[in-house]
């Protein structure tokens, strides 16, 4: 047992080293990075665009600017998480991943810690540059509660795209889902006000585990809260979220590697 | 080229139904979270009479057209240069602009069928407000407009090539995406970035549709028509410069 | 103790075959209908076969990534369907050549990362990481990155990656296609040194000349059964054909003829004529070299052509073809 817990730890250490390095290395990586607040600044702009007026109420696009984060959190674990064995599958590297004896489960947690260092580079990026640039204050109005948020957010859309991962090597054409995904996954997670949404929508957002970390990261960045939730309530609801998410997940990839063995990678 | 064309189409089907889809996907995406904010009854533009819904169709299109062929075309010679295939062309009878004219003519056909179905509410609108020439003429801005579009691409290419990565291709897409000027109205930038916009053809192509199908009078508009076609013949002008200088250096060498 | 023993591998794959834009029908393809073969510890086998014969879905099943549908097979005793963990640990396989790593780590890196995933500390990945580079001949390119890597490079570094956790057997599938003459004699030089250092090796290729040289035991595998197995000595003989005789000779005449002997190739400057040969090879040259003086021939050279593999191989096989 001491051994295998070992072996583990060693290898999940090996992954995160590995991670970080093809993750960041070079000049390549932080290009790829200063186009995350472009994008950002982008969509702002197109959704401030449906009432231009807005953009005088620096509160308004303050929760705009943070929701625009939401998503590109999300996009940024489906997209690097979730499609992370399909990579390494067309890679071949996945053969050699399957002929050690690490678990896939293991091996895709450490991704996720290095998508999580990514989004906050990008998060760092997006608040010095797009915040300043639209006139709204980046400060956060509680930074403490901001940061739980942020965090319980990042682990629980990384989490998502854990279990989204095995069927991606299984799709086609997974870009098409992934797209789709990144695009709706946001709408139910919390980031516009409930009472624009419709009742059955709502149910859907509060059985969303994505919803009650969001709406932790809002009320501490703006003040706002779209969500009817104590915030105690929210914390626990967060992390029985992230309880379940993961043991769903690695469940997932036990499956997915018995399957991948049974068909051929 | 016929059969090139029906094989692409046959075997990418699934792709055009998904790239029409998720357009308006991303299209309603921008309607819901503006409407969530701003109000469903905000008006989009201050100098036009639009339906929001359609203003976004016309605008997302433009965009995800833009961006497909800017990942199509700027790909086109470092994926040429990896797989050796640039060889073989420079090796072969046939001139480089002649394979890029051809490779092109596929790509402008998918996109003004991916324009058509993704624009549809606008069209329609040309269509009922003003008949089927104004609508025939919203289809020919977009093949118009598409030539800039495929020689910003085949710059985006040479530089790529230049570079030996293909890293700025996301970074040209996200400046694309949010400077397109067919997205949102130019007044709503900061006044330091307004001139972005003003050096894309897509600020163009959107400026003469929407011109075209949200003008009152029932004549013939020509809208933003004559700015497209000026915007056209500088940005041929400037692709037919950089492609001579460009296949010159590129007999000199090609560098894996 | 067998390295390798494989019982009646039978594998099944279910693929579709599309018709026009929507139809398709369930096609299933039986890649292995029952292979069997084994070889000792310490040996170097080779399994031979044409493209789409069934050696990658042999490698894949051994090296535990992949459920045969029927059979087994044992590493050293284990089995791969049930004791998979076991055979991991003792087990090192080159799936690809020039795939399997992270192209922006550079050799050293992937090979650390690797040696860590199979319980390596890292100061014992680094240090074995180190040596094995220096036995393929990559020490000097240790801190390049791998994307920067030629082909032959690749094929070193997958071997050293192979090797990183010390296994008892190596398993290559085709090692050495596409690479140049000097890498692939490097990579045949270090499997027969891990060969005499006791580990047990195998590989597949359809280069007849390679498994000649390297091999102690070779089965043919086609369409999914094995067709013939043993030691390219027992498969020359059994399959091979005959030896021939040949003599070079030079400044030939157009219509030459020499007794039961056939004209390979003539020239007018050089020409090879034939004739098979009896048990008693002496005898045989000696007959060759009387005719030929006897016509006063010029003779430049004069050899004993023995079958090789690859006649086996077209033999058994069946068409050249398909190789």
């Amino acid at each position: 047992m001491v051994l295998l817990r070992s072996t583990i730890l060693r290898s999940f250490s090996a992954d995160l080293w590995r991670g970080v390095l093809v993750n960041f290395r070079g000049v390549d990586p932080w290009v790829e990075m200063i186009s995350s607040p472009i994008w950002v600044l982008g969509l702002v702009l197109a959704i401030a665009s449906q009432n231009p007026s807005i953009l005088r109420d620096p509160i308004t696009v303050k929760d705009i600017c943070w929701s625009i984060v939401v998503f590109s959190m999300i996009s940024d674990k489906l997209w690097i998480v979730g499609h992370m064995l399909d990579r390494e599958k067309r890679s071949g590297v996945l053969e050699n991943i399957l002929v050690s004896n690490i678990p896939l489960s293991i091996h895709t947690l450490s991704p996720i810690i290095v998508s999580m260092l990514w989004s906050l580079a990008s998060l760092g990026i997006i608040l010095i540059t797009v915040f300043p640039i639209l006139g709204v204050n980046p400060a956060p109005i509680d930074p403490v509660l901001t940061a739980i948020g942020y965090i319980l957010s990042d682990i629980v859309a990384a989490g998502i795209a854990m279990l989204y991962a095995p069927a991606v090597i299984k799709l086609r054409r997974p870009w098409i889902f992934t797209t789709f995904f990144q695009f709706t996954l946001p709408l139910i997670s919390g980031i516009i006000p409930q009472s624009y949404v419709p009742p059955e929508i709502r149910g859907v957002i509060a059985l969303n585990p994505l919803s009650y970390p969001v709406e932790i990261l809002r009320r501490g960045a703006t003040g706002s809260s779209y969500i009817d939730v104590q915030i105690g309530e929210a914390f626990m609801i967060s992390i029985a979220g992230i309880a379940i998410l993961y043991m769903i997940g690695m469940l997932s990839l036990i499956i997915a590697r018995r399957m991948i063995i049974k068909r051929g990678v | 080229m016929e059969a090139e064309v029906k094989e692409f189409i046959v075997r990418d089907l699934w792709s055009i139904t998904a790239i029409i889809i998720l357009t308006y996907v991303f299209t309603g995406f921008l309607y819901i979270v503006g409407s969530a904010f701003g109000g469903s009854s905000g008006s989009l533009s201050t100098s036009s009479n639009i339906d929001p819904f359609a203003y976004r169709a016309v605008g997302s299109s433009i965009v995800v057209l833009s961006m497909m062929i800017l990942s199509a075309m700027g790909q086109y010679i470092y994926s040429s240069i990896l797989s050796g295939r640039l060889e073989a062309l420079l090796a072969s009878p046939i001139s480089l602009s002649a394979v890029l004219v051809v490779t092109a003519i596929p790509m402008m056909i998918f996109g003004l069928s991916i324009f058509m179905a993704t624009a549809a509410p606008a069209i329609y609108i040309a269509l009922s407000k003003y008949g089927v020439i104004t609508a025939i003429e919203s289809i020919a801005i977009i093949a118009i407009g598409m030539i800039p579009l495929f020689v910003l691409g085949f710059l985006l290419s040479i530089a790529i090539a230049k570079l030996g990565s293909p890293v700025i291709l996301n970074l040209s897409q996200a400046f694309i995406f949010t400077f397109s000027g067919a997205l949102y109205p130019l007044i709503i930038l900061p006044e330091l970035l307004r001139l972005l916009p003003l050096s894309l053809p897509t600020y163009y192509i959107a400026e003469a549709l929407r011109g075209l199908i949200s003008s009152e009078s029932q004549s013939l508009a020509l809208g933003g028509v004559p700015r497209l076609l000026i915007v056209t013949l500088a940005y041929g002008s400037i692709g037919s410069i950089l492609y001579r200088r460009f296949s010159r250096s590129i007999r000199g060498g090609v560098a894996a | 103790m067998l390295a390798v023993d494989a019982r009646d591998l039978i594998k099944r794959y279910v693929t579709k075959r599309r018709r026009g834009l929507f139809g398709g029908e369930k096609v299933v393809i039986e890649a292995l209908k029952g292979v069997s073969f084994s070889f000792e510890k310490g040996s170097i086998f080779g399994l031979l076969g044409p493209n789409g014969a069934g050696k990658t879905t042999t490698v894949k099943i051994l090296a535990t990534i992949l459920l045969p549908d029927g059979g087994d097979a044992y590493i050293e005793g284990f089995s791969v369907t049930k004791e998979a963990h076991r055979v991991r640990e003792i087990l090192g396989v080159v799936f690809s050549a020039d795939r399997g790593f992270y192209a922006r780590l550079t050799g050293l890196e992937n090979l650390i990362y690797y040696g860590m995933l199979y319980g390596l500390s890292g100061f014992d990945a680094r240090r074995k990481a180190e040596e094995l580079l220096d036995l393929v001949d990559l020490g000097d390119s240790r801190h390049r990155l791998y994307e920067e890597y030629s082909l032959g490079m690749r094929a070193r570094l997958a071997l050293a990656k192979a090797l990183i956790h010390d296994p008892s057997v190596v398993i290559l599938d085709e090692p050495t296609i596409g690479l140049d003459p000097v890498s692939s004699r490097r990579i045949r030089e270090i499997l027969k040194k891990l060969s005499r250092e006791g580990k047990s090796i195998m590989i597949t290729t359809h280069n007849m000349w390679e498994a000649e040289i390297l091999c102690n035991y070779v089965a043919v595998i086609m369409s999914g059964r094995i067709v013939a197995s043993g030691s390219p000595e027992d498969l020359r003989k059994r399959y091979g054909g005959q030896r021939y005789v040949e003599i070079e000779v030079l400044d030939p005449p157009d219509d030459l003829r020499v007794g039961d002997f056939e004209v390979v190739r003539n020239d007018g400057e050089i020409a090879v004529l034939r004739t098979r040969s009896s048990e008693d090879i002496a005898s045989s040259i000696e007959k060759a070299l009387l005719e030929a003086r006897s016509l006063g021939l010029r003779i430049a050279s004069i050899r004993v052509r023995e079958p090789s593999l690859e006649d086996v191989f077209v033999e058994v096989v069946g068409n050249p073809t398909k190789i």
